[in-house]
């Protein structure tokens, strides 16, 4: 969270816990050089200051997703998940859209966690298959209806979410943040354990719920970010922007979801960081800062793929 | 570039332009290529969107050819009404 921009300024509380958390000696130079401040100290250059990487670009484009290739086997989420982005459509017809996955191959749906945009239904899918490829648990968000349409936004049906309604967006870099989170199997099967989350909101409406009695794990050996992980490129391949992309290896709670949101459209780790989240628990994060490798990481160790060549990266300045 | 709308046979015969995707049997695919392409196709597009206007026409319901995420057995419609009992749903 930056330093405040006004007002009085504590050189511990406020300075300190952003710069680099110190309690104890306390010095105001040594902290404007850790900042890279020059010239005579003062408190007042800390006024707005914030020590998270600036967000410089993101990536934009069609029929292109981001998977890794190779399977990571120690990415077993068996005590849940939670997927996050920042995104927006870019389409111009209502179409459906993909948003991110984790599952256990990259051929088939086997203990897949899915989201999804259902245009026909404007719609927002949250969905678990078992080992066997069959989806098992799911809630499916109405974005037009009360009370999610006051946090979404969304609230032409027949236009659907695309690029003439985004949504409610961020206001400096137009992106909408959505994150969707599982409790696991240890949870049971009951559909209550999904939730989805629109700019660090949960979104309590949603229809055709189903909960199952057959236990189910979502696999982590594969993660993507506009697609899911059991298929390639169809035309339901988001169209538009993607940032700061991030799995965890559990279900964020409510507050911890917000303060991540709170932080900002900045890389996840960062984000995890101010929310006071061990890191852990997030096994992947990805940036995209001019490439795959420039701002990536997290407990797990996955290498993202661009997959399709339809697509850039773009600068918001 | 342009969008050419060929059967999966076209393409593993003549190896032209760039896959965009596959429809749901993988018997028809969309490809990009320039505005010159020369061998069979079923229909083209001068444009990205145009392409995905013709797929996701809900006048003529393409897009059940070419996304099979769709729910098509919903049986509430987009705004209901949902009863009650749905959220106790047993597959």
């Amino acid at each position: 969270m930056a330093v405040k921009s006004s007002g009085q300024l504590s050189l511990r509380y406020d300075i300190a816990a952003e710069v680099n958390g110190i309690t104890s000696n306390i010095r105001l130079g040594a902290l404007s050089n850790t900042a890279g401040f020059t010239g005579q100290d003062a408190m007042s250059e800390f006024y707005g200051y914030s020590s998270a990487p600036f967000n410089n670009s993101y990536w934009q484009g069609r029929d292109t997703y981001f998977r890794n290739s190779l399977r990571q086997p120690s990415g077993n989420f068996s005590g849940g998940i939670t997927l996050m982005a920042w995104l927006k459509p870019n389409n111009t017809a209502k179409k459906n859209t993909r948003l991110f996955a984790a599952g256990g191959s990259n051929r088939s749906a086997r203990n897949e966690i899915r989201v999804h945009y259902i245009a026909s239904l404007n719609r927002i899918s949250v969905e678990v298959y078992d080992s066997s490829g069959i989806r098992r648990i799911r809630r499916q968000y109405p974005l037009h209806n009360s009370p999610n349409v006051a946090i979404t936004g969304v609230s032409n049906s027949s236009v659907g979410w695309r690029r003439s309604q985004p949504g409610n967006v961020d206001s400096i870099t137009g992106l909408a943040h959505i994150t969707a989170t599982w409790e696991g199997a240890s949870f049971g099967g009951s559909y209550t354990g999904l939730k989805l989350y629109w700019r660090g909101q949960e979104l309590t409406y949603s229809v055709n719920n189903n909960t199952t009695s057959t236990l189910t794990t979502a696999y982590g050996d594969y993660i993507a970010v506009r697609n899911h992980v059991g298929s390639g490129a169809s035309s339901a391949t988001l169209d538009g922007s993607t940032d700061n992309f991030g799995v965890y290896k559990r279900a964020l709670t409510p507050s911890e979801v917000l303060n991540v949101f709170n932080a900002g459209n900045i890389n996840v780790q960062s984000a995890a960081n101010s929310a006071g989240i061990d890191v852990a628990a997030l096994a992947h994060y990805q940036g995209f800062e001019g490439n795959l490798t420039n701002e990536r990481g997290g407990a797990t160790g996955y290498t993202l793929v661009l997959n399709g060549s339809n697509g850039a990266y773009f600068s918001y300045a | 570039m342009n969008y050419y709308l060929i059967t999966s046979q076209s393409y593993s015969e003549n190896q032209s332009g760039i896959i965009s995707f596959w429809d749901n049997d993988e018997s028809n695919l969309m490809i990009s290529a320039s505005a010159d392409y020369s061998y069979p196709y079923s229909q083209s597009f001068d444009t990205y969107d145009d392409m995905q206007s013709w797929i996701w026409d809900y006048d003529t319901n393409e897009w059940k050819n070419w996304d099979e995420d769709d729910e098509e057995d919903d049986p509430y419609g987009i705004d209901g009404p949902f009863p009650e009992e749905m959220d106790e749903t047993i597959i």
